[in-house]
């Protein structure tokens, strides 16, 4: 059954203009017939009316002309030649970086554009299954001028930078290096000779003498740049360029003496390296000013995932690679670990055109294999991710159908046997790639997966093996976190153990006595030991080996750790052993061992006896820091609802997760109370205390059980008291805390955290506080702006301002960043608010002073940081429209500044974004922009206008002042691309001095002229400037 | 002429109720089949269709014997638990013969009758407007569309379906899936005429629990609203529509 095809209306440029053609030339005709008309009545008549009505029709004539003509002409260029052009353009660059997908023109209603649409669709289609591959003769079919006939590496630099795509191309399956060799000279000293270049010339050659290797000098940047193809290793490569820059040092007797010139090297690598983006990744790598920098950039993140699938080279693969390599991988982080892998995973998936990736793992206790991981490219439709459990039968059948390699692929349905065929069909599956993660002994352990539901995939033999080395490399780290894991547990339950039973152990070395390890309960009782600390110095404070030494008389050994008594025996020990462990054993007396341990058995926590005894030692050791209580407030609801074993067991949890924060997780914890407890944390100020409160906040609210919907998390009150102070001993502190909670009680079961000495109370929650802080400062319209002057720097007069957004910490006195207090008001949906709030202040400014103080002083601009979020709001545009509506700001008043990672983040977004915020009259500027996330090219597309520089590249420039090369070589590419820069973090005169021989006259933010400053200043500035 | 399927009389009461200029005749001795018009279009009921077999051979008589341009099929269903409640609309998206395992044919796949795809897909355009009808006449009705797996039996119990299930895997699916014993056989008659079909079924009861007189009783009452938004259906492509065949 069809329905009317109810297409989308076209209309044909071509049709239109025709039409409109014979429009004038209808009214045309009747015009000139008219003033044929009125000229004969006029001149027969002589009366003067024909004569105006003639004049008339003419004047009619003229306009009319004029004005179909400004329509022709804007339907056709406005309309048609903008897209045409620029699209084109866009096209045919993605075709020369080898990449897949090309854009469609806008304009579709057209029907010329539609039907060019269609063709481009075809193209696509086939990239889509196309691969680059080499012609195997080098460069023969590049126009190469090459500057001697004998001299296969020698070519001029116009050459070079017009072909190096050709020589990537050319040795496309290859790892290929872009390199520039350079001295640090002045652009106007004649330092370098011909006979220098030449001698370079001579040790690359030396050094890099391989076939395809090409050279090209440069003398705007003093130096050669050189192409060196099929490379073996990062490490040859970087030997080589270290070689060819010891033997290439260049000196001269100058007037002041002997001046003596290195050679750098900077390089890049195909394909780390995007085609697009190799010439500006090198200017980065010079720019960062190393005597030998291999830049290999890391540009995988979330938006970016097409990055391996949108190129025709099969060279990507090893991107992945290189990206696993460079991962932050440990087995002591196995969550962030896993996310890496995972993303590598996707990035293979992808590349490769699966559907879906995931992980199978086998749970050891329940004995079933589960869903660890499973990504898939059309959110909502999965593999095995919805059951979750995948049936024993079909990972028996995979095992029996596998390869020796341990893999099973089959490129449709129909490849596999029939009884595998039934489970799939039952699972869905068409084709795919699985890889079985298998134990010495056979067990499968794991299963990686590849898979497709809705189409046959046939892998190519290099698919094949990068899918198993890639597979291979993933198991064999979750084997590794597996037995890692293993080894922890047992390990944590033998420390349990003894701190439940208050046994100690200690290890030393037999000949010298020197303590090799200490177990924690000992730690507790005596700190840390050092390297090469004695036991008898350590623990029995003794300046000679004990006369009842166990190793050394074979005895037991009776001694005292506070008011308890221990036995210490060589126990543990089966045979003579270099590191021989000891056992202190406790020697039980009745009635006290219960209130003795210095661990409470339930909580595996210090006990109070612990804390008492702590509190001791540390008031009578006038050190000072913080005692940070926790008090569960809602420990009645928790005991209703879980009993007390869940109780307690939430507890565990709770302190385990906070022991496993690796900044905040040092202190230790004591049991205060039954529903209170205690950090201690020696030598920490308040506003450290505040931090802790933070972190400790948020460990509370993690929920115990992930499935369970209305779990009821622990609600705490955080109070923190000082010491020394005037405490003389723990009873007197314990004292003082007790008749604190009593007087206090009505700041409880409010999440507060309050510093008892000064009585400060605020929400533990820094979301919250946060949240108060912004609801108070909208509430009473409150937020406070400052403005942050742009001026010239040749002559100090302010051209623009970026406004800031200033929400302050009192109890911190820091002023809060706007990276971190914008997301939880965007969380919150606050950020339209504040937005309109920024903008609507902005615009009455605007209106007061608009003419009289902005116009006339010349402050052409107002910026704004702006961040992602702020657009999820799809009214936000809108809204923005209607202010500027409102206010009649002029065109490009309003800047929006993005972060420079903010845009390499989201380059799709913001591209297409770009137009809707330009069409506003606002102009974009990219912001902390330092090179090494996406280049001044891309900015470009995208249609930014300003750059601003990040401070970090002037920073050291004081201190350094041959960075100065790669400002300078920022700021010409910047130039080069038509758009404008801008210096920030000015600081000293130094600096500008520096900037100021590149650039007699720049755009600059920056304390050396002014800090930020409220309206009132910067209206007084500018007036100043009128005077 | 748009022919109505059901498995008894009570599924196809209401319909067989709207038509007028009626004839009645019984296929084979056996079948009931009612004709005559409904907003101008001419339509048929038969009923007493049982199992994929009957319904097969049924259909492609009527087809053959008649110019027959849509195929609706009407009646009950079994649904999974959870997402598909008792009382809910099923529209077919796909039909699948779930008893069919002849994997050691050559080049087949579970379900698939060698020659034949493996799922039956149903008209897209019938399927759009059925949903488009539920969704204006039948406000109190929950409507999903959803594949449909046709077996000889009702499923009294969940290890009826061990052989095309894994851990509530069907077909690749997890949910959107109801149980019926005839759309496959109509699918089968529809793919080889080249007819339109579209089976929209009012689920009757969880697989796994028994059906009781209760459950059916009250299925009856939603059979009201069911033929409402079916042959608004009717009316929408009869007022509209020329229908050309897939």
């Amino acid at each position: 059954m069809a329905k009317k095809n109810k297409n989308e209306r076209t209309y044909s440029i071509h049709k239109s203009t025709k039409r409109l053609r014979l429009i004038y030339i209808i009214v045309a005709f009747a015009i000139l017939a008219a003033i044929i008309a009125f000229a004969v009545l006029s001149f027969i008549t002589k009366d003067r009316i024909y004569t105006a009505l003639l004049l008339g029709s003419f004047v009619v004539f003229v306009l009319m002309t004029i004005v179909f003509g400004y329509v022709l002409f804007n339907q056709s260029y406005t309309s048609l030649f903008t897209d045409l052009i620029d699209n084109t353009r866009e096209n045919y660059q993605k075709i020369s970086n080898m990449q897949q997908k090309l854009n469609k023109y806008e304009n579709n209603q057209i029907t010329e554009l539609r039907s060019l649409n269609s063709q481009v669709d075809e193209i696509n289609d086939i990239f889509s299954n196309t691969v680059m591959l080499s012609t195997g003769h080098l460069y023969d079919n590049l126009k190469l001028d090459y500057l001697s006939p004998d001299d296969k590496h020698a070519i001029t630099i116009d050459s070079f930078l017009s072909h190096y795509k050709g020589f990537i191309l050319a040795n496309e399956v290859y790892r290929n290096a872009l390199v520039y060799f350079t001295y640090d000279v002045n652009d106007d000293e004649d330092f370098l000779s011909g006979e220098d270049y030449l001698a370079l010339y001579k040790v690359i050659i030396l050094n890099f003498p391989g076939e395809g290797v090409l050279a090209a000098k440069d003398t705007k940047r003093h130096g050669f740049i050189v192409f060196i193809p099929k490379f073996d290793s990062l490490r040859v490569l970087y030997n080589g360029l270290e070689t060819v820059c010891k033997y290439a040092t260049v000196s001269k007797q100058v007037a002041g003496g002997l001046e003596v010139k290195p050679l750098k090297a900077a390089a890049v690598v195909y394909p780390y390296s995007d085609m697009e983006d190799l010439m500006s990744d090198l200017r980065y790598a010079m720019r960062q000013n190393k005597d030998i920098n291999i830049y290999t950039p890391d540009r995988l993140n979330k938006e970016n995932m097409e990055l391996y699938h949108t190129s025709m080279n099969l060279n990507n693969i090893a991107k992945l690679f290189e990206m696993i390599a460079k991962a932050n991988i440990s087995v002591d982080d196995t969550n962030s670990s896993k996310v890496e892998y995972h993303k590598a995973l996707r990035g293979l998936a992808n590349h490769l055109g699966f559907e879906h990736v995931g992980m199978i793992t086998l749970d050891t206790i329940k004995e079933e294999y589960f869903v660890d991981y499973e990504w898939s490219k059309n959110e909502g439709e999965h593999v095995f991710k919805e059951v979750n459990v995948v049936a024993d039968e079909l990972v028996d059948l995979i095992k029996q159908e596998a390869d020796y390699d341990n893999t099973l692929a089959f490129s449709n349905r129909l490849n596999v046997n029939k009884d595998l065929g039934r489970l799939f069909d039952i699972y869905g599956l068409r084709s795919g790639f699985i890889f079985l993660v298998k134990t010495d002994s056979g067990q499968v352990t794991g299963i990686i997966y590849y898979l497709n539901k809705t189409k046959d995939m046939t892998l190519t033999a290099y698919d094949k093996e990068s899918l198993v080395v890639f597979s291979a490399y993933v198991a064999d780290f979750f084997r590794r976190i597996y037995t890692e894991n293993e080894i922890h547990t047992a390990q944590r339950r033998y420390k349990s153990i003894l701190r439940l039973t208050d046994f100690n152990v200690y290890s030393v070395d037999s000949d010298t006595y020197e303590l090799t390890e200490l177990s924690d309960g000992l730690i507790d009782a005596f700190g840390n030991y050092k390297h090469g600390q004695k036991c008898y110095e350590k623990l029995y404070g003794l300046e000679a080996p004990c006369e009842d030494c166990p190793l050394l008389k074979n005895v037991k050994k009776t001694s005292m750790i506070g008011k308890r008594e221990y036995i210490t025996s060589t126990i543990l020990n089966r045979k003579k052993e270099q590191y021989p462990t000891l056992l202190m054993s406790p020697v039980e007396s009745k009635g006290e061992s219960a209130v003795l341990n210095r661990y409470d058995p339930q909580l595996f926590i210090h006990s109070f006896y612990g804390f008492n005894e702590e509190m001791e030692r540390v008031l009578q050791s006038k050190t000072r820091g913080y005692v940070l209580f926790v008090s569960v407030d809602n420990a009645d609801s928790l005991l209703k609802e879980y009993g007390e074993e869940g109780y307690q067991t939430r507890l565990r949890y709770f302190f385990r997760n906070y022991r496993r924060d690796k900044k905040y997780g040092d202190g230790e914890i004591y049991l205060f109370r039954p529903d209170t407890f205690a950090f201690i944390f020696p030598e920490d100020g308040r506003v450290d205390i505040l931090d802790r409160v933070e972190k400790i906040y948020s460990i509370a609210k993690t929920k115990y059980d992930e499935k369970a919907i209305n779990e009821i998390s622990l609600n705490c009150t955080y109070f923190a008291f000082e010491y020394p102070q005037d405490y003389h001993s723990a009873s007197e502190f314990f004292h003082s805390v007790n008749l604190f909670i009593k007087d206090n009680y009505k700041l409880f079961n409010q999440e507060n955290f309050i510093l008892a000495d000064s009585g400060y109370v605020r929400l533990a929650s820094r979301e919250q506080f946060i949240l108060s802080l912004l609801d108070n400062a909208i509430k009473t319209e409150s937020l406070s702006l400052k403005y942050l002057p742009e001026v010239r720097s040749a002559n100090n007069k302010i051209v623009g301002a970026e406004v800031l957004l200033r929400l302050t910490d009192k109890f911190r006195n820091a002023v809060l960043s706007p990276y971190e207090f914008i997301p939880v008001a965007s969380k919150h949906g606050k950020i339209g608010t504040i937005t309109e709030y920024l903008i609507n202040r902005v615009g009455e400014i605007y209106q007061k002073y608009g003419i009289s103080a902005f116009k006339v002083a010349g402050l052409k601009s107002l910026s704004l940081n702006v961040d992602i979020p702020y657009f999820e709001d799809e009214s936000f545009l809108s809204r923005i429209d209607q202010l500027i509506n409102k206010y009649h700001f002029p065109k490009g008043f309003l800047r929006f500044e993005f972060g420079e990672r903010d845009i390499a983040n989201n380059f799709e977004l913001i591209k297409a974004l770009s137009k809707k915020i330009t069409n506003l009259d606002i102009y974009l500027t990219a912001d902390n922009y330092t090179g090494a996330f996406i280049s001044i090219d891309k900015l470009k597309q995208v249609g930014f206008k300003i750059v601003k520089l990040s401070r970090n590249l002037i920073m050291d420039l004081a201190n350094d002042g041959t960075k100065i090369n790669g400002v300078k070589s920022i700021m010409q590419d910047i130039k080069e691309y038509d758009m404008s820069y801008c210096i920030v973090g000015l600081e000293t005169k130094l600096q500008y001095q520096l900037l100021s021989e590149i650039d007699k006259d720049f755009l600059v933010e920056g304390y050396y002229f002014y800090q930020p400053m409220d309206i009132d200043e910067l209206l007084s500035r500018l007036k100043l400037m009128v005077a | 002429m748009i022919l109505i399927v059901g498995n008894n009389h009570d599924d196809v009461l209401y319909y067989e109720s709207k038509l007028r200029n009626k004839t009645e005749e019984k296929l084979y001795k056996r079948f009931p089949f009612v004709t005559g018009t409904l907003f101008s279009q001419k339509v048929g009921v038969v009923y007493g269709i049982y199992t994929n077999y009957v319904s097969s051979m049924i259909v492609s008589e009527i087809i053959k014997n008649n110019h027959v341009v849509l195929v609706i099929n009407v009646g009950r269903c079994q649904s999974l638990q959870g997402d598909i409640k008792v009382g809910d609309v099923a529209i077919s998206r796909q039909v699948y013969l779930g008893e069919v395992s002849l994997l050691d044919v050559e080049n087949s796949l579970l379900g698939q009758v060698p020659g034949f795809p493996q799922y039956h897909l149903c008209d897209h355009y019938a399927l759009e407007m059925m949903n488009d009808c539920f969704n204006r006449v039948a406000s109190k009705q929950f409507s999903h569309v959803c594949s449909f797996i046709s077996l000889e039996r009702y499923i009294n119990k969940d290890s009826d379906l061990d052989d095309i299930n894994l851990n509530n895997m069907f077909f690749g699916q997890t949910k959107n899936i109801v149980f019926d014993n005839n759309s496959g056989g109509i699918s089968l008659a529809c793919t080889i005429h080249d007819v339109p079909m579209v089976s929209v079924k009012i689920v009757e009861s969880y697989i796994g629990e028994p059906r009781t007189l209760n459950g059916y009783v009250n299925i009856l009452k939603k059979y009201s609203e069911l033929g409402k938004a079916v042959t608004a259906c009717i009316g929408e492509i009869s007022r509209n529509e020329v229908i050309m065949g897939k």
